[in-house]
């Protein structure tokens, strides 16, 4: 996405704010079909595998609820991203309090994903998948907001919670990991 | 591979990767792939790497919407469906004319489209920034000498409330100013609207009157400025 698409995102996203505070619900459906698709699958790379539009809901009901302290500065995905991101490391500390029940973390998630999809997936796709899980989860992280989702460094900075040069770095580690895995 | 020292169109490649780049820099970064290696085998990853996202899981957008809140205008308190006041319209007269009030003994059963109808074409005329006058009950009444002292205009229109049987001794006018933010609602024909929207501009209505259920008797009368009751859920 280029930084004039993402203007023009933004404005859109803008406008269907001020529409729903103005009282059109509308403009609610238009916000969670223009995001809802992405976080779900971003929800995936970050190794959620259940409950996965009860996460995604929670997010927009986050989201919504907390409007008012949305800056326009940022992209409304970034924020969404922040937030959906947040949630998932919640869940996993809870999970963690409950000894009995079991979490399934990124690592394993990513694997069992690549074992159901590998019937139907390529070799070089099985190649890619089985690489990705290799890749620390930050460096995962930020890889997969990047060439997946498009995000620019800023944003993923902004979601990952750290600077825009060490989401260069990692991006930078995990395409080099990457590269010779998949080539293994 | 052999690093590239070009970082701004490094950074195009993604973009590059998904189609996404306007002409004139994807051509920069045509020209500049004839000559590095290291960004042609940077853009085969990234191609490999996006083919093999996860296909996105279905979403159910209607569940997702039916959970989140509601719309800072729209959420008012809800009231206690026995002690809402009926609402109709009473068209202004001659200008001076003092106002009548009216008790009706109407029933909240007349509320079918035509009601939500009449009732949107009240928020409409308040949209218009006149000022109605409103009759109410509870703690914030004010003496019927008050609203007989504000004259009405041609063209201005009174609300009249009729209040549920076993809470209507008296008629109990109050003034009421009227004002919405011009952006809670377009001005437009209502036929515009579907019977959900009016029903939504009739619960803006109910909120004009914030008085909550209790006798009046023992209360002293006071003039609102209804603008609090609708803009306090914001
Ligand atoms: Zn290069």
């Amino acid at each position: 996405m280029t930084e004039a698409d993402r203007t023009k995102d933004a404005a859109v996203d803008q406008e269907l704010i001020e529409r729903w505070r103005a009282g059109d619900e509308r403009a609610a459906t238009a916000i969670v079909e223009r995001h809802s698709t992405a976080l779900a699958r971003f929800a995936l790379s970050l190794g959620v595998r259940d409950d996965l539009n009860e996460l995604v809901q929670d997010t927009f009901v986050r989201a919504f609820s907390a409007l008012d302290s949305f800056r326009a500065d940022s992209s409304l995905r970034t924020w969404l991203f922040t937030i959906e991101r947040r949630l998932v490391l919640d869940r996993r500390r809870a999970a963690r309090r409950r000894p009995d029940s079991v979490e399934v973390m990124p690592e394993d998630a990513a694997t069992e994903f690549h074992a159901l999809d590998s019937m139907v997936a390529s070799e070089t796709e099985d190649r890619v998948r089985a690489a990705l899980t290799r890749l620390s989860p930050m460096q995962r992280d930020v890889f997969t907001l990047r060439v997946q989702e498009g995000r620019a460094y800023k944003d993923i900075a902004d979601i990952l919670g750290t600077t825009e040069g060490a989401a260069r770095v990692h991006y930078h580690n995990a395409l080099r990991a990457v590269k010779e895995w998949i080539h293994d | 591979m052999t690093d590239c020292t070009n970082n701004d169109l490094q950074d195009l490649l993604p973009e590059f990767a998904a189609g996404e780049l306007p002409a004139r820099e994807r051509e920069l970064v045509d020209v500049h792939l004839v000559s590095c290696a290291a960004c042609r085998e940077e853009v085969d990853v990234i191609v490999a790497v996006r083919n093999a996202r996860p296909l996105p899981p279905l979403v159910d957008v209607t569940a997702i919407v039916a959970a989140l809140p509601k719309p800072p205008v729209l959420s008012t308190a809800t009231r206690d469906d026995t002690t809402a006041p009926v609402l109709r319209v009473v068209t202004g007269g001659q200008t001076g004319r003092a106002p009548t009030m009216q008790r009706a003994r109407a029933t909240r059963s007349v509320f079918g489209s035509s009601m939500l109808k009449f009732a949107a074409t009240l928020t409409l005329v308040a949209v218009g920034g006149l000022s109605v006058v409103m009759s109410g009950r509870g703690p914030t009444s004010a003496t019927s000498s008050d609203v007989a002292s504000t004259p009405m205009f041609s063209g201005d229109s009174m609300i009249v409330a009729t209040l549920p049987e076993p809470y209507a001794p008296d008629r109990v006018p109050v003034k009421a100013v009227v004002s919405v933010a011009p952006s809670v609602l377009p001005i437009q024909e209502l036929s515009d609207y579907s019977d959900d929207e009016l029903a939504l501009l009739l619960e803006r209505l109910d909120a004009w009157d914030g008085a909550p259920p209790v006798e009046p008797d023992n209360v002293p009368p006071a003039t609102i400025q209804s603008d609090s009751a609708i803009q306090g859920a914001s």
